[in-house]
């Protein structure tokens, strides 16, 4: 029956079919071959959705939104300016840095390609040239979902059970990020001096930097109250989430005043659309899931890698290979709901640390949102610049090629990722 | 594309209904969504409010904030169909010729359209079973959590339908935010 479900939903999605609505069919074709009943689709859906953790995700990414329509991005940038001061390749450096700010309100790498792109593309590639702007744009996006808090480490913890928690996976992504940004501002600097880019930026100022970080604390006050108030366990995550869009509209109406009310019935619905797209595939991928566990799907998978490998580190490489491939051709959030149930289970009979396996999974599909020839930041990227795919993907590479260099460092010294949920008690 | 402000697409003939009814479930679904995320905030964070300012909670906060969600969920999903929020895998099919691609994006819809006439007709057959069952902290059915189902997959329906008999639309999707 397994095999059954497996080529319909592969069929139909290959045939362009929503994935949502592919899980769907695929859920009846199993209930049909297996003669359970059809009242088992909505019921498990709803179940499924069902759940106070997953309300997090349209909390965090309406949290955004509204930071976005409040102005957080100038500040971000003016703020980025005075640190990096004149130097050459200046404005790559502070998109990293824009980044990386972003990355700490929103939990979206392709919100935040979309922000950073439509908003620092126009004067790097006036000095840059469009290719090398793209890219680092797309990469400074690619943040996001690493540096807490993180859409994608919601829906993997949820995926995952109980033996991951949020504010554990959260923490786990703090130092990997940091390190990401250094190595992509090295990057930078290192492109920079070779194709000669000029100074931009103005000359480093302690009282600019001081006005800038006067005038970003409030937008940087965000993560410390939400991210803390969850890692310190003052709230659940998805309070904190709620929190954070209490947070962005006192932001909005009383200290920027850029939003006003009549922002906010467009930016609830989109909110909503949003978080059905993944909603919608979790809702009818717990069906298949479902049908895939009472044929012992897992077992059998299970007692299959045991085969190839006994070896946890073996088990890591190969998941990590497969991720790779997968996150080329699939959208990240897809390859969570479906491959999380199956891989996460087996990772613990290996006795793999699950924040470790959730970060490199995470971190994985992340780097998948970067890839051709189903890059969804790439997309965006490209609707923003104007370039082909193919030019951006030159472009780009190299940064990928640091992002799985990165991967592979945390994969083999997992005190990487392991240091500050340990020391947090996770 | 606005998000709030969905209209008929002009259809005539036979059509012209379905064109109709499928515009008027748009405009209550946007505006049925912009009450459900704005209470989810609201008990959410009121229900923090609460513990830590005056050292209470409000009993059934978990369960209508859970409510909400799961209607905000189902309810966006055709509004998630018409603007082709929904993600899918564009390999293969984007190599077709035309012809063949306006056949199959058909198909796919007509397939589509039966899986959320199916989900439609359970989820009102076990809302109706259920109908006597409470929530644990309110005085209302518990089947009210099933309902948006059975809403959702007619209205989802009607999208697909409409798609079916009128072919893919040619506009890109209007959605790029994900959760990446």
């Amino acid at each position: 029956m397994s095999l059954i479900v497996i080529c319909v939903f592969l069929g139909l999605a290959l045939l362009r079919m929503p994935l949502a609505l592919a899980l769907g069919a695929s859920a009846v074709a199993g209930l049909i071959a297996s003669d359970v009943e059809f009242n088992l689709l909505p019921s498990r859906m709803m179940s499924a959705v069902n759940a106070f953790p997953l309300m997090s995700i349209p909390f965090f990414i309406l949290a955004g939104e509204l930071m976005l329509k409040a102005g957080m991005m100038e500040r971000l940038i003016d703020l980025a300016n005075a640190v990096i001061g004149r130097v050459r390749g200046g404005l790559a450096h502070v998109t990293v840095l824009a980044g990386m700010g972003l990355s700490t309100v929103s939990g979206a790498a392709v919100a935040d390609a979309s922000a950073l792109g439509s908003t620092l593309l126009p004067s790097l590639s006036k000095h840059y040239g469009m290719g090398f702007s793209a890219a680092v744009c797309a990469a400074a996006a690619n943040l996001g979902p690493i540096i807490p808090p993180s859409g994608a480490m919601i829906v993997y913890a949820f995926m995952a059970g109980p033996t991951v928690s949020v504010g554990g996976l959260f923490m786990a992504g703090l130092v990997p990020g940091v390190l990401l940004v250094v190595g992509m501002l090295a990057m930078c600097s290192y492109i920079a001096h070779k194709r000669k880019f000029p100074l931009t930026g103005e000359a480093l100022s302690l009282a600019r930097v001081l006005a800038e970080l006067k005038r970003s604390f409030i937008i940087f006050l965000m993560p410390v109250v939400v991210i803390g108030g969850i890692v310190g366990g003052a709230f659940t995550a998805t309070e904190g989430s709620a929190v954070a869009v209490v947070y962005a509209l006192l932001i909005g109406f009383f200290v920027t005043r850029k939003l006003s009310l009549a922002d906010l019935p467009e930016a609830l619905v989109r909110t909503a659309l949003t978080s059905a797209v993944v909603g919608a595939m979790i809702a009818f991928a717990s069906v298949v899931t479902y049908m895939l566990t009472i044929d012992q799907l897992p077992q059998q998978l299970l007692t299959l890698i045991q085969a190839l490998t006994s070896n946890p580190l073996g088990y890591l490489l190969l998941v990590s290979a497969l991720l790779f491939v997968v996150g080329m051709f699939l959208e990240s959030n897809a390859a969570y709901i479906m491959l999380v149930p199956l891989l996460h289970p087996i990772a613990i009979k290996f006795g793999i640390d699950p924040l470790h396996f959730g970060f490199l999974f995470v971190f994985n599909l992340v780097i998948g949102m970067l890839t051709p020839p189903v890059g969804v930041v790439l997309f965006v990227i490209c609707g923003v610049s104007g370039l082909k795919l193919g030019e951006l993907t030159k472009h780009v590479w190299p940064f990928i090629a640091l992002m799985y260099g990165l991967l592979l460092v945390c994969l083999f010294v997992p005190q990487l990722v392991l240091t500050v949920p340990r020391a947090l008690g996770y | 594309m606005d998000l709030m402000h969905y209209a008929p697409r002009g259809a005539t003939g036979l059509l012209r209904p379905l064109d109709r009814l499928t515009a008027a479930f748009d405009v209550a679904a946007a505006w049925a969504l912009v009450v459900l995320v704005a209470v989810m905030v609201a008990v959410v964070s009121t229900q923090v409010a609460l513990r830590y300012l005056l050292n209470s909670s409000i009993n059934w906060a978990d369960e209508i904030s859970r409510l909400c969600f799961v209607w905000s969920m189902f309810i966006a999903i055709p509004l998630g169909l018409k603007s082709g929020a929904h993600i899918g895998v564009d390999v293969l099919a984007a190599r077709l010729p035309a012809p063949a691609r306006d056949a199959l994006a058909r198909l796919m819809a007509l397939l589509g359209a039966a899986l959320m006439l199916l989900v439609a007709w359970e989820a009102a057959r076990i809302a109706y079973e259920q109908w006597d069952e409470l929530m644990a902290s309110v005085d209302a059915s518990a089947a009210w959590f099933i309902v948006p189902l059975a809403i959702a997959g007619v209205h989802g329906a009607l999208h697909l339908l409409w798609v079916v008999l009128t072919g893919p639309p040619t506009a890109a999707p209007v959605l790029l935010e994900d959760l990446g």
